[in-house]
């Protein structure tokens, strides 16, 4: 039990250090080659657990093998990206100047009920409201709506309003993010005075935050013991 | 490019604990197999220091050997050591000859994961 314990452990600790390494679109949006990638990594990374024959060096060697051959492969794709249309699918456009495409429909077989489907499901009603559906390398659909469709912008409405930014996080949980303290220009003395001004300590925020012009936002903790 | 160059790093370094143990493995089974050799075809007494050798190179060796073996190999190693132990002490000469063999096999089965072909 103590060594399924400890492969678990190891194992853990060598995928989280590959993931890591890989980046965020091994979590969040995958192209096929990514996919493959992790479907093989929690293969290989599950086979010693279960398995007390397998020693532990049999899933850390291919991991750290398949962890740089995608590395390398990503790499080797931004330098030259002729080779990427080997590798990577195109985007589809299943809908061009609001025209059906359906040759690409079939092509990549799917049918108008799955794209009318999807399009619904990003707030389309009718095809007729959309402009450009584009069916994206990582499996997402882009869907851009006709002009007469889409949201107006304060632009158009001739409207003016404050660049107000991001939130940056100050104090989550009662710590305080420095790293963002100082990214948006301010200091401990700074903060604390703000906190004073409003009867608080830093120990008592929940969550506190600052945009790029200075609007504070600030949540007290709950007694939820 | 900070990750690319880590992983490449960390692929050298993999690939070089690859040829290490591989050497290891090449020069464990080199000696185990030079010690096998020198047992008497006989169950005489000068087979005690030798045999009592050849135990200890792979006590010695067998935890390290886990890590990069499969344990199927480990057991058939450490089952074939106690056979010979067993026969050369019931004086049994024909099985412990056999037993001798079937450890040149189950070592010569392990020196594939070193360098060496078996």
């Amino acid at each position: 039990m103590l060594t399924v314990f400890l492969r678990t452990v190891v194992t853990y600790l060598v995928l989280m250090i590959a993931m890591r390494i890989m980046g965020k679109r091994q979590i969040g949006e995958l192209e096929v080659s990514e996919l493959i990638v992790t479907l093989m990594l929690s293969e290989l990374a599950t086979s010693p657990i279960s398995n007390a024959d397998i020693p532990v060096s049999h899933a850390i060697v291919p991991i750290i093998t398949v962890l740089t051959f995608e590395v390398v492969t990503s790499v080797i794709l931004i330098k030259i990206p002729r080779i990427k249309n080997f590798v990577s699918s195109k985007p589809s456009v299943l809908i061009d100047k609001g025209r059906l495409n359906q040759r690409e429909l079939s092509r990549i077989r799917m049918s108008v009920d799955e794209l009318v489907g999807e399009l619904r499901r990003q707030g389309s009603t009718s095809i007729e409201e959309i402009e450009y559906a584009i069916l994206e390398q990582n499996g997402k659909m882009t869907v851009v709506p006709k002009m007469q469709y889409r949201q107006p912008t304060l632009e158009q409405m001739k409207l003016s309003a404050k660049e107000t930014g991001i939130a940056h996080i100050l104090i989550a949980d009662g710590y305080i993010n420095r790293y963002n303290l100082r990214g948006t220009g301010h200091d401990d003395a700074w903060l604390e005075a703000e906190l004073k001004r409003r009867g608080h300590r830093s120990s008592e925020i929940y969550l506190m935050t600052v945009d790029d012009i200075g609007n504070i936002f600030l949540v007290p903790k709950e007694d939820i013991a | 490019m900070k990750s690319f160059f880590f992983t490449l790093l960390l692929f050298g370094l993999m690939l070089s604990a690859i040829w290490l143990n591989a050497v290891y493995l090449d020069r464990l089974t080199a000696e185990m197999l030079i010690t096998l050799d020198s047992l008497p075809d006989g169950t005489t007494s000068a087979a005690i220091p030798r045999a009592e050798k050849l135990y200890l190179q792979w006590q010695k060796a067998r935890d390290r050997v886990a890590l990069s073996v499969c344990r199927t190999k480990i057991d058939r190693i450490d089952d074939a050591l106690a056979a010979l132990r067993v026969y050369f002490e019931q004086r049994k000469t024909a099985d412990y000859l056999a037993a001798r063999e079937a450890l040149r096999i189950c070592i010569l089965d392990l020196r594939e994961d070193g360098f060496s072909p078996k």
